[in-house]
C-alpha cells in the first residue's frame, strides 16, 4: 500500500499526537534525571492511575472536570508518596539500586491498578463532541488538538517557571551542578520531592487527555513509560528541550513506520529507535557530547 | 568563633584527616597550607557538611555542627566558595549572584538588590557580565562571581579553596587584593591557597597540612621563622 499525500498527513497528525504524550513523559524523565541522577521508571505508571482515577472518579459521579483535577492530585501525591516512602529512604544507595527501586514501584503500583481496574479497557469522553477536521485530505480529530494543546502549554508553563522564577531557577540550578546548589542553601530532597510530584501531576495529564483517543487499561502505562524513556534518550538525556523534540519525533517515526511497515512492528520501532541512537550517537541529538 | 577538635575525616577507604584540631577568632584569616592531596579540600569541604567526619567536634560559637548537611550549614552562617569555582554555567551572572542569597531569599526578598550592588562594587567587572552565561566568562572573572556567590550567601565565616589556582598573576593579585578588602571589612575567613606567599601576606594565622595532619600552626610570623621545613615548603611554591 502506497501512501496518497492525504495519507502522509494522516501519519502526521497521529505521530504528533501520540509524540506529545511521549514528550511529556520524557520531559518529566529528564527532569527527574537531572535533579535525582535516576530514572523514574514507574513513571508510566502514573499515567495510568492518572487516566484510571479519572475514570472512576466519574463513575462515582463527579463532573468531568472536577474528575479529571482531582485525578491529577491524586496521581500527583502518589508520586509525593513513592518519593518520601521509597527514594528518600534510600538516597544514600547506588543510583543503580535506585532505578531498580523504581522499577520495583511500578510492578508493584500495575499490580494495584490490575487489581482495582481489571484488566478491561475503561474509556473517558472526548473533551468536546465536535465533527471531526478534514485537513488536505486528512481527518484530524478534536481531541488531537487537546492533546497538542496540553504540550503547548504545560512545556509553556515549564519554561516560563525555569526561566522566569526564583524557585524555577534554584531547580535549575541543582540540574546543572547538585554540589554548589547544595552549597547555597538548596535541598536537593526537596526537589527531589518536586520532582516525583510533578512526575505524577504531568503523567496523570497526559493519560487523560490521551485516554479519549486509545482506551485505558491497567498496563498502558508500561509502553508509554517506555517510549517516554526512548524519547529521553533520543534527545540527550538531561536537555529539556531534547527531550520534548525526541518525544515528537519518536511518535512522527512510530506513525510512518506503522503506516508503511506490517503493523506487528509498531512497538518495536521504538527500541530500533533507541538502538540506533545508541550506537551512533550515543549522546542524544541535542546531546553534548 | 569556630572551634575544630580532633577532627577525622575519610574519603572513602582513605583517611584524609587525621586529628585536626584548630580556632578560628571573629574578624581573623586563617590560611591552611599544604601540598596537593594533603587534605585541605576535605577539611573545608568537612566543615561545609560535604563529607561527614568519623570523628571529632566542628563547632560554631559552641554548637555542633557535625552531621549537619550543607544546605543546613550555609543558613548557619558557614558558606563555602568551593574548588574550581563550581558555577552554574548556564545560568547568567546575575542569576548566579542572586542564587548565593538562596537560603535566606524567603524572608529577604527586598534586600537582594542590594547584596547585588555591594558585591559588583566589590568587583565592578562583573557589572556589564550581569546577563553573560556564567561559563562564557573568564577564569578569572569567573572566580569573582564564585566569591560574589558566596558573599551573596552573608555568612558569617567565608570558606575559600585556591582561588586563585589557574589565573594569570595579576588576576591572582586582585584576588587577594579583595581578600584584603574583604578582611578589613571584617569577614572572618578560611582561605586554602598553594601559593605561600601571597595568602600568608593577608592571614592573621596560618596552618599547615601534611597528609591529614597539622604539622605547624601559628602567625605568619612565626611559621615562616621557625621551621626549616616550611622555609623549604615556601620555596617550592614561590
Ligand atoms: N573523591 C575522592 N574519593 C576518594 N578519595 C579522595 C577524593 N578526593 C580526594 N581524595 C583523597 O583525599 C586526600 C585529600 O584530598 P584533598 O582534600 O582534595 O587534598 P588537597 O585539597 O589538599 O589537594 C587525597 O589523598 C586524595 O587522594
Ligand atoms: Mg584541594
Amino acid at each position: 500500500m502506497l501512501g496518497s499525500e492525504s495519507q502522509y498527513v494522516q501519519y502526521l497528525f497521529s505521530g504528533l499526537t501520540l509524540g506529545s504524550i511521549y514528550a511529556l513523559i520524557a520531559l518529566a524523565l529528564v527532569v527527574t534525571f537531572n535533579i535525582t541522577g535516576i530514572f523514574n521508571l514507574a513513571i508510566g505508571e502514573f499515567v495510568t492511575i492518572g487516566a484510571l482515577a479519572a475514570v472512576t472518579l466519574r463513575d462515582v459521579g463527579c463532573p468531568n472536570v472536577l474528575a479529571y483535577i482531582l485525578a491529577v492530585i491524586v496521581a500527583g501525591l502518589v508520586g509525593t508518596l513513592m518519593e518520601r516512602a521509597t527514594i528518600n529512604p534510600a538516597r544514600k544507595a547506588s543510583v543503580l539500586t535506585l532505578i531498580i527501586i523504581t522499577i520495583g514501584v511500578s510492578i508493584a503500583l500495575r499490580g494495584a491498578a490490575l487489581l482495582i481496574w481489571g484488566t478491561h479497557p475503561h474509556t473517558l469522553p472526548a473533551f468536546v463532541h465536535a465533527a471531526p477536521l478534514n485537513f488536505l485530505g486528512a481527518v484530524l480529530i478534536p481531541q488531537s488538538l487537546f492533546v497538542l494543546g496540553l504540550a503547548v502549554v504545560a512545556v509553556g508553563l515549564l519554561f516560563t517557571f525555569f526561566d522566569f522564577t526564583f524557585t524555577g531557577k534554584a531547580v535549575r540550578a541543582a540540574m546543572m551542578n547538585r554540589t554548589a546548589a547544595q552549597l547555597v542553601g538548596i535541598n536537593p530532597a526537596r526537589l527531589s520531592l518536586f520532582a516525583f510530584t510533578f512526575s505524577g501531576v504531568i503523567a496523570a495529564l497526559s493519560g487523560i487527555f490521551i485516554t479519549p483517543i486509545t482506551t485505558a487499561t491497567y498496563d498502558m502505562g508500561f509502553m508509554l513509560g517506555l517510549k517516554g524513556f526512548v524519547a529521553a534518550i533520543l534527545g540527550g538525556v538531561t536537555n529539556a528541550t531534547g527531550a520534548i523534540i525526541g518525544g515528537v519525533l519518536l511518535g512522527v517515526i512510530e506513525a510512518f513506520a506503522a503506516g508503511t511497515l506490517p503493523s506487528g512492528l509498531k512497538d518495536a520501532i521504538a527500541m530500533i529507535v533507541m538502538i540506533v541512537v545508541l550506537l551512533t550517537r550515543p549522546t542524544g541529538i541535542l546531546g553534548e557530547r | 568563633m569556630l572551634t575544630v577538635r580532633n577532627l577525622t575525616v575519610f574519603r572513602g577507604h582513605i583517611q584524609a584527616l587525621t586529628d585536626v584540631s584548630f580556632d578560628v577568632s571573629t574578624g581573623d584569616v586563617l590560611v591552611i597550607l599544604g601540598a596537593n592531596g594533603a587534605g585541605k579540600s576535605t577539611l573545608l569541604g568537612a566543615i561545609a557538611g560535604l563529607y561527614p567526619p568519623r570523628n571529632g567536634e566542628i563547632l560554631l560559637d559552641g554548637a555542633l555542627l557535625n552531621g549537619l548537611s550543607p544546605e543546613a550549614i550555609v543558613r548557619k552562617g558557614l558558606c563555602l566558595v568551593p574548588e574550581n569555582r563550581q558555577l552554574f554555567p548556564f545560568l547568567s551572572v546575575r542569576d548566579n549572584l542572586l542564587l548565593g542569597a538562596f537560603h535566606r531569599y524567603r524572608r529577604n526578598r527586598k534586600g537582594l538588590d542590594g547584596d547585588l550592588t555591594k558585591i559588583v562594587t566589590l568587583f565592578p567587572a562583573l557589572q556589564e557580565k550581569l546577563n553573560s552565561p556564567a561559563h562564557t566568562l573568564s577564569g578569572g572573572l569567573q572566580q569573582m562571581v564564585a566569591i560574589g556567590r558566596g558573599l551573596a550567601a552573608d555568612p558569617r565565616i567565608l570558606l575559600m579553596d585556591e582561588p586563585s589556582i589557574g589565573l594569570a598573576p595579576l588576576v591572582v593579585k586582585e584576588i587577594m587584593q579583595t581578600i584584603r578588602r574583604l578582611k578589613e571589612q571584617g569577614h572572618t575567613i578560611i582561605l586554602v591557597e598553594q601559593n605561600a606567599r601571597a595568602a600568608l601576606s593577608v592571614a592573621d594565622r596560618a596552618l599547615v597540612l601534611e597528609r591529614g595532619r597539622v604539622t605547624l600552626s601559628g602567625t605568619p610570623g612565626e611559621l615562616t621563622k621557625s621551621s626549616g621545613l616550611f622555609t623549604a615548603y615556601l620555596g617550592k611554591h614561590r
